[in-house]
């Protein structure tokens, strides 16, 4: 069910990654093998390199310099500076390998996140928190990334003390006993840490999402921000909110504070126990001075790469706790889906014509159904309007027939054809909604009318704002239709947004167009030239009228009237002003908002709606 | 500030350094502590092999001593010990202190961004400003995290290993330097353009975030449209040219650091090379060359562990300096230095205000207008003549380009902000509703009220009643949005809102949503209520409201051109009894 599945994805959101991520993490990195396999056997080049390095140098010093033997000091000499440019070209290759897989991973997934955000169904987006989602792709992202493109050099460490072990036993099994010893000691603490720290982590990302919903609705709301000098409640609330981040940072910083000195002392250990176990032995000449020194440097080379292992350790947990993140969120499954393409029916050739059997939709946390066993029939060609109080329900009947929303038990049909039967494509294109809150879209107001039909001509285009009422204040715009208009261009009116958004609509031809409130912000006068306009040029297609203004439902062949999720009285307007009493009220002409004085004096003007007391 | 005009060089090298400082400036005890576990960890780190290097020559090669070996093993013992202690103590001070430094910067930031005029919100694209608050600040963030330690001990082994290069062989320092000198001409090079780079991936980031979020808030219209292939692929641009500007710093430092890398392993043959020459011509010993060669190691090792947090190093700089560009954006609307109080009535008056929004394209010119104590003024006129312009230059959104407005005789703009909102209240009538209680969204009128003041507003308005029908009276969670509620729900707390601040002037917008004459009713009866004995100027789109004021203002292209009673201007026969007839006359039913 549309509306339970929306309950539980919200709910999984506040999962902060307690377990998993691994599948997700390796799968991201799917096709990237080659160049994440090419950084590692740089690294390994690399780490060969520098591990050749001292035995170079030491022999240099002790053949070249101590002995004099200037020959073999320039043979050393040269060995070193070939090193240098293997070193280089393999640093090289490596950074630049890494580099290339982690962004593109990140730049990948990014991509992917965002179209599943898309095609899920509205629902899902009524409940989301976009400061979490805004969240996941910039911080999440970067942690899995910055996970990919350490990992390499983290595998090239591994290497190097692998490879130092194996050194140190054949050199000498009890000396080399004496210094790994402490191997398990790490591998148990790193354990330990990786238990500890992750919880922690969860939280921190999840507390950082919550900032950025604090920060993104400040911003959206700005205007009721200033409106009411309400700069001081958002700053205490970021402030918490901040100090919520701070409180699990510091908890993580106290973790790392516990664990990682632990790993990071275990190389000075390794040191102290075998010089002094060592000394011993070279007092009773068990081992030389010279191995004593070979175990020394080999135990300083390692200490970068022990050391490195409380660093990994924390950022394979973030790259984890991030990856069940996003994860969360990649595997919600749009619940509106395509019909299986052998059951995939076209839409047959028709007026519009809508019918609703036995409809139930709902929230899963809200007290009782918005529609419950609803039914309708909307003949083909009809103008309907549909009239009802403040959530009756009538936006979600809207959003029903374009499939925005699938019903939780029933059927909406169009055409005769179950919307569900039909592709998803084509029932949002036989049926065009346009919304009280209409969103325009970066670029110019052509760019937004052509959203209705991409291949529209100008001249087509013209009709359509000069039907929806726009032509006149798009001309008079600055650059005319190509005037950049949304976020970065120009700022129009309400008014002006919502004929923009009907142009839109009108443009795309649907068969059943729905407008939702769709004229609120446009003057009684315009509106009705408007719908005028559009009643001429459907023709026979339906249009679907939700109002409450008594002028504009006027114009409607029929008048639904709606309540509490259900259909309670049907008929022309002048109808049901006669036979209900329960319309006369919503459309408050009867029970207490009858009022005195002007009203009277205008008995044309039925619809009380716009009555505002001063 | 535009992203255009933050993309080019930022703010100075000094300009950050002072910023940093400030930053640390109260943390200052803390920070100097943290320097002494530095300090005391590289002590740690460079008494190792000074140890080893005691217990080989004094107690294994010349004397054969088991208590030089005790003494060397309890002294490095001690020295691991020493070094477990500092690495805790270096972790709690620098992490800890750098997250109370970064809680302070959000904190500044947000405050700084709130502390904008309207105008800054308009030529700023919200994408960018979000991604200054949370992907540019948790960089740093990560910094903090995990790069800190590493940084500071790697520059400060770095200058230890010169130190100790320098007196073990000036004559061969001599011979380092010269090696280092094509790395510091590479790295002048280098961190001009990685600055650029690193900066320009800040603002692409931004730009992401933008289409992210203008996708997420118009997911309704594009699914309804079926764009989401368009706006995907609007998407994709926007996020090929962040990973384009991303790899473009991998292939700087691709370049780049291999030759640091390089150059330091070439470095250390030629000192083997020139040691060698200057052991045979009797200017050094042996010994001083071998351990140069040593402690060579140590220095390039330090820049090694450098250049692997150089990633996260020049991420953090640039997400710094695209902080600090947007904290050294002065507000256009400050107070003044002495702000003189707004009586608590007074009349308001306009004269000869002209404004434009984006400097050049008139949206006011010329405009006079007086409006008593008590008042009701509706604006009128068509779509865009800029009644909601005037509406927001009374409520001091904007201030206008010439002329002055003024409240009880005194020009806004010698109030304090703070004090204008107490007297003057812009009550967007489509209530837009932050997450939390109805209770929390109320008291954003008045910060620190008490629940039995919010009581005593909601009661004053006669909406007792209707606020206890919802599951959980004030304390009912609104939801996403405010998407619990009911559209004239959410216009009811808004106008609750109003009432707590208890303002002399209320400049509304009509809410354009429409809502069921059930709710209508409270919302009338709220807003009769509120505006009592109180001026009021709304914005209206309709005419019905404009019969019931004390005067009407008709605003067209920028200038009233009518202002008078509703029945004198019709009376008079003008613009707005055109208006007027034309209002009517569609206002009746014809089938």
């Amino acid at each position: 069910m549309t509306a339970a599945g929306a309950g539980t994805t919200a709910r999984n959101e506040t999962d902060t990654g307690q377990k998993g991520g691994w599948s997700f993490l390796f799968a991201s990195l799917g096709g990237h093998w080659r160049t994440e396999g090419t950084s590692v056997a740089a690294a390994l080049a690399w780490t060969a390199a520098i591990s050749t390095y001292p035995l170079l140098v030491g022999r240099a010093v002790d053949v070249g310099l101590l002995s004099r033997r200037w020959d073999r000091l320039g043979l050393d000499v040269g060995l070193v500076a070939v090193l240098g440019v293997v070193q280089g070209l393999a640093s090289g290759v490596r950074r630049r390998n890494n580099g290339l897989s982690s962004r593109r991973v990140e730049a990948e997934l990014r991509k992917r996140f965002f179209s599943r955000l898309l095609g899920l169904d509205v629902a899902y987006h009524d409940q989301v928190n976009r400061g979490q989602l805004l969240s996941r792709v910039t911080n999440d992202l970067f942690q899995i990334q910055a996970f990919i493109s350490s990992a390499p050099a983290l595998i090239g460490n591994a290497f190097a003390v692998a490879t130092v072990a194996v050194i140190l036993l054949v050199l000498s099994p009890v000396l080399g006993g004496v210094a790994l010893v402490m191997l398990p000691i790490i591998v148990l603490t790193s354990k330990k840490y990786s238990g500890t720290v992750r919880p922690a982590l969860g939280t921190l990302q999840r507390e950082r999402g919550e900032l950025a919903g604090v920060v993104e609705e400040a911003i959206s709301g700005i205007r009721a921000v200033k409106g009411f000098g309400a700069e001081g409640v958002l700053e205490d609330r970021l402030g918490r909110q901040a100090d919520a981040v701070r409180d699990e940072a510091m908890a993580v910083v106290r973790t790392r504070a516990t664990y990682s000195p632990y790993l990071n002392v275990v190389p000075l250990v390794e040191l102290v126990a075998i010089n002094w176990v060592g000394g011993y032995l070279v007092l009773h000449h068990h081992i030389t001075i010279g191995l004593l020194l070979a175990f020394n440097t080999y135990l300083v080379l390692l200490t970068g790469p022990l050391q490195s292992i409380g660093w990994f350790v924390v950022q394979l947990q973030r790259a984890l706790v991030s990856s069940r993140r996003i994860e969360a969120i990649m595997h919600l499954q749009p619940t509106i889906t395509e019909p299986p393409a052998d059951r995939a029916v076209p839409l047959p050739e028709g007026h519009g014509a809508v019918a609703f059997r036995s409809v139930s939709f709902g929230y899963p946390e809200a007290p009782r159904p918005v529609l419950d066993d609803f039914d309708l029939d909307i003949e083909g060609g009809e103008v309907i309007a549909l009239v009802g109080p403040t959530g009756s329900g009538k936006s979600t009947v809207a959003a029903l027939i374009a499939r925005l929303y699938d019903p939780g038990t029933g059927s909406v049909t169009l055409d005769g054809i179950d919307v569900r039967h039909v592709k998803v494509a084509a029932v949002r294109a036989a049926v065009g909604v346009v919304f009280e809150d209409n969103f325009l879209f970066d670029g110019t107001v052509a760019d937004n009318l052509r959203v209705g039909r991409a291949g529209a001509s100008d001249a087509e285009l013209r009709e359509a704002a000069r039907l929806a009422q726009a032509a006149e204040f798009v001309e008079a715009l600055p650059d005319g239709y190509d005037t950049l208009i949304g976020e970065r261009g120009m700022s129009l009116s309400g008014g002006q947004r919502q004929r923009l958004a009907l142009a839109r609509a009108i443009l795309a031809r649907p068969r059943v167009l729905v407008l939702d409130d769709a004229t609120s912000a446009v003057d009684a006068a315009k509106e009705r030239e408007i719908l005028e306009g559009i009643g001429a040029l459907m023709g026979d297609r339906t249009i679907v009228i939700i109002s409450h203004r008594a002028a504009t439902i006027a114009l409607a062949d029929r008048v639904v009237l709606l309540d509490a999720g259900q259909v309670v009285a049907t008929g022309s307007h002048q109808q049901l002003l006669r036979s209900s009493r329960r319309y006369r009220q919503v459309l408050g002409l009867s029970g207490g908002t009858e009022r005195p004085g002007r009203r009277q004096e205008q008995p044309g003007e039925p619809g009380g709606v716009e009555e505002r007391s001063a | 500030m535009t992203a255009t005009a933050a993309a080019g060089t930022g703010p100075s090298q000094q300009r950050l350094g002072r910023a940093a400082r400030q930053m640390m400036r109260p943390y200052r005890g803390k920070v100097r502590l943290a320097m002494v576990t530095v300090i005391g960890a590289l002590a740690t780190t460079l008494a190792g092999p000074a140890l080893v290097e005691y217990l080989i020559n004094r107690g294994l090669v010349h004397h054969h001593s088991m208590r030089v070996v005790d003494i060397a093993g309890g002294a490095y013992l001690a020295v691991a010990v020493a070094s477990f202690a500092f690495t805790r103590w270096q972790t709690s001070l620098l992490s800890g202190t750098g997250e109370l430094i970064l809680n302070d910067l959000r904190k500044r930031v947000f405050a700084h961004l709130l502390s904008q005029p309207m105008a800054f919100y308009d030529g700023e694209s919200s994408g960018q400003l979000l991604s200054r608050m949370t992907a540019d600040i948790d960089t740093l963030e990560s910094l903090v995290q995990s790069g800190i330690g590493t940084f500071v001990m790697s520059v400060g082994l770095f200058f230890a290993s010169v130190v100790v290069l320098v007196v073990i062989s000036p004559v061969l320092f001599l011979a380092t330097a010269a090696c280092l000198v094509p790395i510091v001409v590479a790295s002048a090079h280098y961190r001009t353009a990685s600055t650029k780079a690193y900066r320009a991936v800040r603002l692409r980031i931004g730009e992401t975030v933008s289409s992210l979020d203008e996708g997420l808030a118009g997911v309704r219209v594009i699914q309804a449209f079926r764009q989401e292939e368009s706006v995907g692929e609007a998407f994709d641009r926007r996020n090929a040219e962040q990973l384009a500007a991303e790899l473009h710093t991998v292939r700087l430092a691709s370049v780049f650091f291999p030759k640091v890398e390089g150059t330091g392993v070439l470095a250390t043959a030629a000192i083997l090379l020139v040691g060698g020459l200057f052991v045979h011509l009797h200017l050094t010993s042996i010994g001083a060359v071998a351990a140069y060669v040593l402690y060579v190691g140590n220095l390039f090792n330090s820049i090694q562990s450098l250049s692997q947090l150089f990633d996260l190093l020049q991420s953090s700089g640039a997400a710094l300096s695209t902080v600090v560009t947007l904290l050294d954006t002065e507000p256009t609307m400050t107070d003044p230095e002495d702000p003189l109080p707004l009586p608590d009535r007074g009349p308001l008056e306009l004269a000869d205000v002209h404004f434009a929004y984006d400097g050049e394209r008139p949206v006011m010119s010329a405009v006079d207008l007086e409006i008593a104590a008590g008042e009701h003024v509706v604006l009128v006129g068509p779509t865009g003549a800029g009644k909601s312009t005037l509406a927001k230059l009374i409520g001091r959104l904007y201030d206008p380009a010439r002329g002055t407005i003024r409240f009880g005789g005194i020009d806004l703009r010698c109030s304090s902000l703070a004090g204008l909102r107490r007297r003057i209240v812009i009550v967007p009538q489509e209530g837009f509703l932050f997450r939390g209680t109805v209770l929390d969204n109320v008291r954003i009128g008045r910060p620190g009220a008490r629940e039995t003041d919010v009581r005593q507003a909601v009661e004053a308005l006669g909406l007792t009643d209707r606020f206890a029908e919802l599951p959980d009276g004030l304390l009912t969670e609104v939801g996403e949005r405010g998407s619990h509620l009911s559209a004239g729900e959410r216009q009811l707390v808004s106008l609750v809102r109003a009432a707590l601040t208890d303002p002399a002037v209320l400049v509304m917008d009509e809410a354009t949503s429409s809502v069921d004459p059930g709710t209508e009713r409270w919302v009338e009866t709220a807003l009769a209520k509120l505006t009592e004995g109180r001026t009021t100027i709304t914005v209206a789109h309709r005419l019905t409201i404009a019969q019931r004021a004390d005067r009407v203002a008709l605003i067209d292209q920028g200038q009233v051109l009518e202002v008078g009673s509703h029945d004198e201007l019709v009376a008079s026969g003008g613009a707005y009894a055109d208006l007027f007839a034309a209002w009517q006359g569609a206002a009746e039913p014809t089938r």
